[in-house]
């Protein structure tokens, strides 16, 4: 065993394992972002399924007579009904009565989104609601303490709590 | 020439003529723990490949459901609309007896759709007394994804004749 075995040796471990270190430290960070990015689409996702849920309450069912204005804003309603999933921001928004209700969840980087549109809820007559015609629909039994109609309002962005 | 170590003047051992086995074993050593090194985190770079691979993967069908379902809503939102007759045809009737509530033109505008940045199609639309099933897909020639379609069940009220809003029932693949 020479002198030069033993420098060459030392420095191809030490190149090694400084290498394995970074590349162990790389694919340490890299997991935990991706566990931290998985937490958040598991959020977004649970979210989702109890937006689902929400929107097959038979109280939305309109009908052709109703105004699309009127079965947008009870979407609306019935979307900020509770508080979202602990670290999910939701917000809701629509340009105008015709138009899909957009409904969009972030959690960190990640975000999904949902259009819904007011005709697919079993029709509805163009255009706004009527001076007559009520958001809140009579079958429905809205929780007190849900949010106020100006948390959504039409052309804004309406979220609850983080 | 001679060799600088040549007269090995601090050497760690003399070279022994009887012993072979010591002789350079710590250069072979230090290869083998820094290739075992490098293998092993190699193999853990891997894993953490795969599962960003899975993230990447699970984003994209997720963002892909959304897509589907907003071109659901869309489609049951204008049959609502203008063409509730074609709610309880199948598709494969609509230019037959689908005349009386959709043109042509209409028809084949109920057939395509873009929102949410997404062009899309509807494939099939089955109706039966229990409700109607739609078949929709994602256009992905501008992507160069694999296209990805879903299907949706879709359930009638009658009095007026009318659609619920669709359910999905899932993804599914590139070919039936």
């Amino acid at each position: 065993m020479t002198l030069l075995e033993v420098l060459l040796s030392g420095v191809l471990f030490l190149g090694a394992s400084a290498a394995s270190l970074a590349v162990w430290s790389g694919a340490v960070a890299s997991m935990d972002a991706d566990a931290r990015r998985m937490e958040a689409l598991e959020g977004l996702e649970a979210e989702l399924q109890a937006t689902e849920i929400r929107l097959l309450d038979p109280g939305l069912l309109a009908s052709p007579a109703v105004a699309c204005g009127v079965v947008v804003e009870r979407l609306a309603m019935a979307l900020d009904q509770e508080p979202p999933v602990a670290g999910v921001v939701r917000q809701i928004q629509w340009p105008n009565a015709d138009e899909p209700l957009r409904l969009r969840l972030v959690a960190g980087d990640q975000r999904r989104e949902r259009a819904y549109s007011p005709a697919a809820f079993g029709g509805c007559s163009p255009g706004p609601p009527s001076a007559g015609e009520s958001a809140a629909p009579p079958a429905v039994d809205l929780p007190t303490g849900g949010p106020s109609a100006a948390a959504v309002l039409p052309g804004t962005e309406g979220h609850g709590a983080i | 020439m001679r060799s600088a170590f040549a007269g090995n003047p601090i050497g760690f051992h003399h070279r022994q003529k009887g012993c072979p086995r010591e002789q350079g074993f710590i250069l072979p050593m230090a290869i083998g723990s820094a290739l075992l090194l490098l293998l092993g985190s190699l193999s853990v770079q891997t894993v953490a490949l795969q599962g960003r691979l899975g993230q990447a993967s699970r984003e994209g069908r997720g963002r892909q459901e959304d897509a589907l379902a907003a071109a659901a809503q869309q489609l049951v939102g204008v049959m609502n609309l203008r063409h509730p007759c074609l709610l309880v045809l199948p598709l494969t009737r609509w230019s037959q007896e689908g005349r009386p509530c959709a043109s042509a033109p209409e028809q084949a505008a109920l057939l395509r759709g873009e929102g949410g940045g997404s062009r899309w199609h509807l494939l099939d639309w089955r109706s039966s007394a229990a409700g109607a099933e739609a078949l929709i897909e994602l256009d992905s020639a501008a992507s160069g994804a694999p296209p990805r379609r879903a299907a949706f069940a879709v359930a009638l009220l009658a009095e007026p004749l009318r659609a619920q809003p669709p359910r999905l029932l899932g993804l599914r693949g590139v070919a039936p």
